[in-house]
């Protein structure tokens, strides 16, 4: 299992999410670093994400949309607040308007990232991330849920509708 | 708020700082009543929290297996 264990703190809105990888501290950095890999990770095959900006310095920002199966477009929006390769990472993520500019009007949420070698060329990733609304939870799940599961879901009601 | 304050080993201060992240959040309300300040935790909100959570880790943990298939593509020696 990849995933070695799952915390979530209702009060906080915080979900800290600790992985172990086969791959070395360096490999597992790029999966954050390289925006490439990042857009192959971020969305689920159904939602593909798309970074058009990346710029990976302190203070710097990036722009991102996902792509639905009818071409319809969720733009988001990072800064990048603390960077400590290939230890930590720390990121402000956002919600943007249709021309990819980010929605101020809206809270911003939070990712910490902690890589850490557990030798052996094994590797634990820990992130934390930090919502200051349901709302803006909610939003974030219509973006990054699998569209499979959507469509299981909706049988699921379909046939207890029946 | 003051006879909530009263059953935390806390400050007043420290209470009212919590209520103010929980009410920020959506999770609870306060009233005012006379000279009191009420805090009543919203249910319903609460249920809906706890369901966004859960299903923010289902998005995660996707997210997780698919950094992992990434990784397995990489031959080790090359990292």
């Amino acid at each position: 299992m990849t995933v070695v264990s799952s915390v979530k703190d209702l009060e906080a809105l915080t979900l800290t999410i600790v992985n172990e990888f086969d791959a070395g501290v360096d490999r597992v950095w790029q999966l954050w670093e390289d925006p490439r890999q990042l857009e192959r990770w971020w969305g689920p095959p159904t939602w593909p994400a798309t970074f058009t900006d990346f710029d990976f310095t302190v203070g710097g920002e990036a722009r991102y949309h996902m792509t639905g199966p009818e071409g319809e477009k969720a733009h988001g929006w990072w800064r990048f607040l603390a960077i400590g390769r290939p230890a930590s990472l720390e990121i402000e993520d956002g919600f943007a308007d249709a021309n990819g500019e980010p929605d101020l009007s809206q809270p911003s949420g939070r990712m910490r990232v902690s890589v850490e070698d557990l030798g052996g060329g094994r590797t634990r990733m820990t992130i934390a991330s930090h919502n200051d609304t349901v709302e803006q939870l909610q939003e974030l799940i219509e973006m990054g849920m699998e569209e499979g599961m959507k469509e299981a879901l909706g049988q699921i009601d379909a046939m207890l509708a029946e | 708020m003051s006879g909530l304050a009263a059953f935390y080993a806390m400050s007043f201060a420290a209470v009212q700082k919590h209520v103010a992240v929980l009410e920020r959040a959506g999770l609870v309300r306060k009233d005012k009543r006379g000279r009191e300040q009420m805090v009543s935790a919203d249910h319903e909100r609460l249920a809906l929290a706890r369901q966004a959570l859960d299903r923010y880790e289902e998005i995660w943990r996707e997210r997780s297996l698919r950094m992992d298939r990434i990784l397995a593509e990489t031959p080790r020696e090359t990292t």
